[in-house]
């Protein structure tokens, strides 16, 4: 008999076991992600029903993700009423950066937090003009936790830059899975990074399926008027929805 | 980490079920990880034993089944192993698949130990 609680297992087993607890089971059946997923459920309808098209854009620290908005919001704020949140630990320098006549900038400081979640998108929503018809979400910079978090967007869209290397698809597959699309960005550092642009296709191909991938610069707009069609598109067909 | 955000939450939500059910103690949790789930389960673990910390959940009460994700190829039909959900079909080796199941993160049950007993 086991000696230190008199289960009856035998005890002369060398692993640690488990005694199986006497007490009552309670069915539980609940999500860990259930209190994200209902509140990402109604931003979601929320957004929908002011018609407002919101991307998601994920990627690395660094990456490119407030340069890449920059270019594309000086093109996009002619035709379009935009909105970004953006999401950093700390400061506000990303929505100082971004800040530009006519379109809306609200900064998320997440603090220990390292990535955004539903909650604190829904309470950012709430200060929204009601006029938007893009918003765009910058998340905290991570390849990792801001996959699992819906955060009640139109589309997530995962921005890699040549600089990180082809391997980041192989390394970090969750954040990459999901993505409706891919964008492989700083392209115009190609000839000076090594980047095996073929391997990240081939991997990204396995994860995702043949899913979207779009080639861009912000710096010297190589492929961004394909992404800013790919929004535009988007954001007619939500008006129209 | 986002285990941490999610153990905490777990925690809130054992407390609260215990409330309901006049539980005194919770001594056991089971918890389904599918492996593409993005928890890790040690991750989890450790947030879970530090979040659970002076309730009435004992902090060692974490029992993770964890799942093999699971595709089901839409060519053939067949279902397939899939753990990291970089598979293709070892049957016909068709590319378009649809997961069956690895991504969950559900608590199954906990086993409570009934006040004034
Ligand atoms: N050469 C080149 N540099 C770029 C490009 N896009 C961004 N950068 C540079 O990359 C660095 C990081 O850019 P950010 O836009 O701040 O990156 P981010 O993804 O917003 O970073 P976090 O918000 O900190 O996660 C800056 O020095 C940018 O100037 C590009 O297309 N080409
Ligand atoms: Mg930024
Ligand atoms: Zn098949």
């Amino acid at each position: 008999m086991c000696e230190s609680c008199g289960c009856g297992e035998r005890d002369d087993v060398i692993e640690p076991h488990r005694h199986k607890p006497s007490g009552r089971e309670v069915p539980v059946g609940r999500s860990l992600l259930e209190e994200n997923d209902l509140l990402a459920g109604r931003n979601r309808a929320f957004l929908q029903k002011r018609r407002i098209f919101t991307v998601n854009l994920l990627g690395s620290p660094g990456a490119g993700k407030t340069t890449l908005l920059l270019e594309t919001v000086k093109i996009l704020s002619e035709r379009w009423r935009i909105g970004i949140i953006t999401g950093d630990q700390v400061g506000d320098e990303d929505r100082r950066r971004l800040e530009s006549p006519g379109v809306w900038v609200h900064q998320i400081e997440t603090g220990r937090m390292c990535h955004l979640d539903a909650h604190l998108v829904g309470h950012s929503l709430e200060e929204a003009p009601e006029d938007l018809d893009i918003l765009f979400i910058e998340n905290v910079g991570n390849l990792v936790c801001p996959a699992l978090f819906d955060l009640g967007e139109s589309r997530k869209v995962v921005l890699l830059s040549v600089a990180e290397g082809a391997d980041k698809p192989s390394k970090y597959p969750e954040m990459f899975r999901w993505a409706d699309l891919v964008l492989v960005g700083k392209t115009d550092l190609l000839p000076y990074v090594e980047f095996d642009g073929e391997r990240a296709k081939r991997d990204l191909g396995r994860l995702r399926g043949p899913g979207r991938l779009i080639e861009l610069s912000a710096k010297n707009h190589d492929g961004i008027s394909e992404w800013v069609d790919w929004i535009e598109r988007n954001a007619a067909l939500v008006k129209k929805s | 980490m986002h285990e941490w955000g999610l153990a905490v939450g777990l925690v809130r939500v054992l407390q609260e079920e215990a409330w309901k059910s006049g539980a005194a103690r919770i001594k056991e949790v089971r918890l389904r990880l599918g492996s593409l789930s993005g928890v890790s389960p040690e991750a989890f673990r450790f947030g879970f034993q530090a979040a659970a910390r002076g309730t009435v959940i004992d902090p060692d009460a974490l029992v993770i089944e964890e799942v093999t994700a699971r595709s089901r190829c839409q060519d053939c039909g067949m279902v397939f192993d899939d753990r990291d959900g970089t598979a293709f079909c070892p049957n016909c080796g068709s590319v378009w698949k649809e997961l069956v199941e690895g991504r969950e993160m559900v608590t199954e049950s906990f086993v409570m130990e009934e006040a004034n007993v």
